[in-house]
Order: structure tokens, then sequence, then C-alpha cells
């Protein structure tokens, strides 16, 4: 396999923008008809997806060790769109034909080391696939609650019919009717429940249909489909450090599964919290941060805003107001926003003497499209 | 509407038609095939096929699909590359992903009566 001619023929297609990503769909569904299905009945908001994807797991598998987790996760996860070992030729075999069509230096050598580098992955993702034959490919949750906190950020309250088993800070795909084979990535609030109770954070980003309609239109009762857990912003099991967590936006939601977690399981520590928004008005969930704090004398939250003089709370970019409270260098730091705020609050932690490998990140981007390979870990 | 309707009926088909050929015959690795052929003749055999399994008028009068590719030792390969370029003509002409499977799925059923050779060997 080699790699480094991997990638460049990818960057040569890549560089047919649009195109490329059209042309992969067009091949798959004029040969293999029966993935359409598969899709969500507008492309619009897919097309990107599963193109970008595979090129950024292909470009990777020289690290086999980082990437076959993933893979695993990702492998179980495909089982939610019905996805059954005989399609994995049908999409590598679109794979090849696309960058064969788009790559000008295409050659029988580059397309072996393709050919068996999709042959690694995909016998990877069906074999986990197998492995998970005895969970449901999807998991079915009643809304038992919405709750509006602004204008732009429900909290829900949902519950699975079976149990959804999930380490506090993972992840899982939200699907509904209202937008049907559209899937998107929520953490859990919470730690798993014996009621099999989730909380979500939701917030509507502009032109996100999936995060719009979770927001605006769906009712309490509907049932929505949640997709088996991934990411790796779990605990470290094999520390009892204290905890430092640093959230901006939504990124508060697998924040508090890990605070629910220590809440019910330890070991005891320390836990401080740190919420950052642009203004006071985006504090969607301050009631409930408050009720833990009261609850648990081991836990404090701080909150601070960026763009709003005069308010109560403090002021300046949450990474600047980390440090403010600092040292943290005895913690384990978990930091969970928009990837400014998370290469931000890394840059700065590291800095100030924290190493990398006691922080684990989790960027919240528009339209999440499924776990990236980089940014679960920081390293 | 009718698959057919949606590709424009018959002078929307023959459009594609045309795309297709032009994109099929200058492959140099295509081109042997079409030597000494009626490119025109065949054109109007391509469109009055689409046409039919599209949902459009009965009107495929040519040999049928296996008669008219026999001899002619057509490798999987080959009929890939040609897949390609019509793959080039659907999106070219803004063809939807709907109606690009529609068209695959009429017209999936008879590979196996153009493809006559077995895989080259690498």
């Amino acid at each position: 396999m080699d790699i480094p001619a991997m990638r460049a023929s990818f960057a040569r297609a890549g560089a047919h923008g649009d195109h490329v990503p059209l042309w992969f769909y067009s091949h798959l569904f004029l040969t293999h008809p029966d993935t359409r299905d598969m899709f969500p009945v507008s492309m619009a908001h897919q097309r990107d997806r599963l193109f970008a994807a595979l090129g950024e797991v292909m470009a990777r598998v020289d690290d086999l060790d980082a990437l076959v987790p993933i893979l695993q996760q990702l492998g179980r996860d495909h089982r939610k769109f019905g996805a059954l070992a005989a399609h994995y030729p049908a999409v590598g075999g679109s794979l090849l034909a696309t960058l064969e069509h788009f790559d000008e230096e295409w050659d029988s050598y580059v397309a072996a080391s393709w050919a068996e580098a999709y042959g690694v992955i995909a016998e990877v993702m069906i074999g986990a696939a197998d492995e998970a034959a005895d969970q449901p490919p999807w998991w079915e949750a009643e809304v038992v609650a919405h709750d509006r906190r602004t204008i732009d950020v429900a909290v829900l309250h949902l519950r699975t019919t079976q149990p959804l088993p999930y380490l506090p800070g993972q992840a899982v795909s939200v699907e509904s009717d209202l937008r049907p084979r559209l899937w998107r990535w929520y953490s859990p609030a919470n730690a798993p429940r014996p009621d099999n109770g989730l909380e979500l954070h939701v917030k509507a980003r502009d032109g996100g249909p999936v995060s719009a309609a979770l927001v605006r239109q769906v009712q309490v009762g509907q049932v929505l489909r949640l997709g088996p857990p991934v990411g790796h912003l779990a605990l470290d099991t094999g520390s009892d450090r204290d905890l430092l967590l640093v959230a901006g936006g939504t990124g508060l939601a697998p924040m508090k599964a890990l605070v629910d977690q220590v809440a019910r399981q330890g070991p005891a520590r320390r836990v401080d919290l740190f919420v950052g928004s642009r203004t006071e008005d985006g504090f969607y969930d301050r009631a409930d941060l408050r009720r833990l704090e009261q609850e648990h004398p081991w836990f404090t939250v701080t909150c601070a805003v960026s763009h709003e003089k005069g308010s109560s709370v403090e002021h300046g970019d949450i990474g600047d107001v980390v440090l403010r409270h600092g040292p943290w260098n005895g913690r384990d730091a978990y930091v969970a926003g928009n990837p400014a705020t998370v290469e931000d609050t890394v840059t700065r932690l590291h800095s100030a003497g924290l190493s990398m490998d006691r922080i684990r990140t989790e960027v919240f981007a528009a339209s999440r499209p499924s776990p990236t390979v980089d940014g679960k870990v920081t390293e | 509407m009718s698959l057919y309707e949606r590709l424009g009926q018959e002078v929307g088909i023959r459009t594609a038609v045309d795309d297709f050929y032009e994109r099929v015959v200058s492959d140099p690795q295509l081109t042997h095939y079409f030597e000494g052929i009626d490119l025109r003749t065949l054109r109007g055999h391509q469109a009055a096929l689409l046409v039919q399994v599209t949902g459009g008028p009965v009107g495929y009068s040519g040999r049928e699909l296996a008669a008219g590719h026999a001899g002619l030792d057509i490798t999987p390969e080959d009929f890939d590359r040609v897949v390609g370029h019509l793959v080039a003509t659907l999106t070219h002409l803004g063809v939807s992903e709907d109606d690009i499977a529609a068209v695959g799925a009429a017209l999936g059923a008879h590979r196996d009566e153009i493809v006559t050779a077995p895989a080259a060997v690498r």
C-alpha cells in the first residue's frame, strides 16, 4: 500500500470540487440502484459526507492502531443505514471509479493501493457490524419533554424503549421522521440511567435541517431513532485525578454527562466546570447547573462571557478565564465546544504546563458529520 | 410523471445519448469496438432502448441486446468504463440522483447480455 501515492491521488481528484461527490453518488446509484434508499431524500446535505469521510479514513490507513477502533464504531453505526456486507464492494467500486475519472495521473499501481486499503477498511467495519448483531441497529426514543431554552437552543428529554449502553461523553446519532435518513450527532448530557432517560442539548444551526427540526418542530410524544454510541471523550478510567471541564455552547452536554458519572460512580474527586458563551443569554442550562452545584460540594461552575460588557459573570474568552483560575497541572482536562474555542483552550492549557495526554477534546461544529478521526483524543 | 418524461422525453434522451456516445467513442480504450459501425444507427438504437426502459413508447426494433453485442468480446472492465461515461453524461445534464438510480435499475438487468468476455488478467 503506497499511502503517499494514495493521498496525492485523492488530492488531485479532490481539486475538481463538488463534481467529485456528485459523480461518486451518480456512479453508485447507477451501478447499484438499491443503495439509493439508504441516503436522504434530498442529497444536498449529504453529498460531501460519505466521500469526504472515505477520503479521510483512507488517508490514515498507515495508523491502523488509531483507525481500527473508529472503523469498528463506524461499522456498528452503519447498521442503522441498512448497510450490509454486500454494499461495501459497491461503495468501493464507485470510489475507485470516481478517483480514476478525476485523477489525471491514475494508474494500475495506485488503483491497487486503493483497492487494498479499501479492502482492509471494509473488513474491519463489516467484522464489527457482525459482532454487534445481538444489538439493535438503532434504538427508538420517545420525546418525553421538550424545553425551548433560548431562541435557538432546546433541551430534549428522551426515553429509549430498550437500554442504550454508552459511556458518558460519547455521542449518538439522531434521526426523526421530520427529516428521514438524515442523522446528526448529539452527546447525551447524562450518564445512562435505569429509566433509559436521555437529555440532549440541541442548537439550531443556520440551514441545519435536523437541528432546526429538533429545536422548533419536534413534539412531545414523537419517536426519534438513535444510533449506537461513538466517540472517545469518555473519562480516563485509569485516572482518579481531579477534573477540569471546559464547555462552549452545547459542548456543555458531554461535560454534564461526565459530572453525572462522577456523581453516580465516583471516584470522589473535585470537578470544576467552566462554561463559555458570547453573551449571557447563551447560558441555556444555568438553573440545572446551579442545582448540581448545590447538591455536590465537590463541584463548581464558572460562567464567562466573551462579548458582553457589564454582565454579572466573568468576562473573557473561556480559555483565558480558565487560566485565571488555575493552576490546573494536577488535573485531567476535558474540552468541548466550537473548533476555535477548543483549539484556543487546549493551546492555553498546554502552554500553562498541562501535558497534552491529559487533555481530551471534542469539537462541536455545525452539522457534525460523523466521529472525526482527529479531535477526539488530543495528543 | 414517468422517468421518460422527467428525462425530457425523446428529445432529452436523444441529447443524452449524443453526449454519451461522444464520450464513449473518443475513449481510446473503447474506440476499437466502434470501427466500421454506423454510429448514427447505433445512437438511434440506444435512444430507442432508453425511451422504452424508462417508460416511453415501445419502439426498440433493433436486434436483441445479446445478439447485438455477441462477438464483440466486451470485458467487464470496458463495460465499467462505459458506465463511467454514462455517469458523466447524466451528471453533466443535471439528472437527479433518484432518476440516475432509476436509469440504473432499468439498464442493470442487461449487463449480462452485454459482457461476454472474462475479466482481463492483470
